[in-house]
């Protein structure tokens, strides 16, 4: 084998590892850290505690619009939906009964808010 | 000997010796193609991220629902629990900052609710970034009409240090 073709086959092996290289620190080592989240990307504990906050204030307030309003708001496509997907979650990790009691009458008042405006 | 059967001796090429640094050049290369994909082409997608990653305005109504939360439940631990998810430098500063900018909408129950939170945070907070007692005066359940007091930079006092007094030398 000559030599210029050796010299080619190392430079296209050092292309091959310098990509591994870069793959690895922009993966592993320096991944690109996301500044500006929209809310659909939180964790799901944070989007139900965040169901759970609209809950606690549908309990003070009795607006059941203004408490889908602020689902909505936070990118939530179908409030309904979540509410209850929040409430699933809530009872599979043991949350308090009372904050899963404040759930269900949300996603009832929802619910119901749906009935009426269909 | 003619011409026709010279011999001809060529001079012997000097072995070049060839550098390694096409292999460096390779590797930059081959570096600077792996952080286009990664951090360009392909990121990393993240599904789970936090509070304090979300975008400002996502984040003032994150915290502004947590400051009504508190108004209206009164609970103090649970609002500074997730007030931390926010991880607010100063969030006495940035509660009171938002607070103005409600008032300054017409949002009076929401500025209300911010500046309460703020107030606690406050009253809460070490002695030396204590406010006095006549300033910081919230009560515990927001009421009609009642003024608002909004916590602003100025009132986040720091604690300087007192230099030592110099005894006169006899």
């Amino acid at each position: 084998m000559s030599n210029r073709r050796l010299r080619w086959i190392f430079f296209m092996v050092a292309i091959l590892v310098g990509i591994a290289a870069g793959v690895f620190i922009g993966y592993q080592v320096a991944p690109v850290q996301y500044q500006d989240a929209v809310p659909q990307s939180l964790r799901f504990d944070y989007q139900t505690d965040y169901i759970l906050m609209v809950a606690e204030l549908y309990q003070d307030e009795g607006n059941a619009a203004l408490a889908a309003a602020r689902l909505i708001f936070m990118g939530v496509q179908n409030p309904s939906e979540m509410v209850v997907s929040a409430i699933i979650f809530a009872q599979e990790n043991q949350y308090a009964p009372k904050d899963i009691q404040l759930m269900n009458d949300l996603a009832r008042a929802i619910q119901d808010l749906n009935l009426d405006t269909q | 000997m003619n011409e026709d059967t010279r011999e001809f001796h060529p001079i012997p090429a000097k072995p070049t010796r060839l550098s390694h640094w096409y292999l460096l050049t390779g590797l930059v290369i081959g570096l600077i193609l792996g952080l286009v994909y990664t951090w360009w082409i392909n990121p990393v997608v993240y599904q789970s991220a936090q509070p304090a990653n979300l975008h400002q305005t996502y984040k003032d109504a994150y915290r502004s629902a947590i400051a009504q939360v508190f108004a209206a439940t009164g609970n103090f631990e649970r609002a500074v629990l997730r007030l931390e998810l926010l991880e607010d430098k100063d969030p006495i500063f940035t509660l009171g900052a938002q607070a103005q900018r409600a008032l300054a909408e017409g949002k009076e129950d929401e500025a209300k609710a911010l500046a309460l939170l703020a107030a606690a945070l406050q009253a809460t907070a070490p002695q030396a970034t204590a406010l006095p007692a006549t300033e910081t005066q919230v009560e515990n359940t927001p009421q009609q009409g009642a003024p608002i007091v909004i916590p602003t930079a100025t009132l986040n006092l720091v604690p300087t240090q007192t230099l030592p007094v110099l005894t006169p030398i006899p």
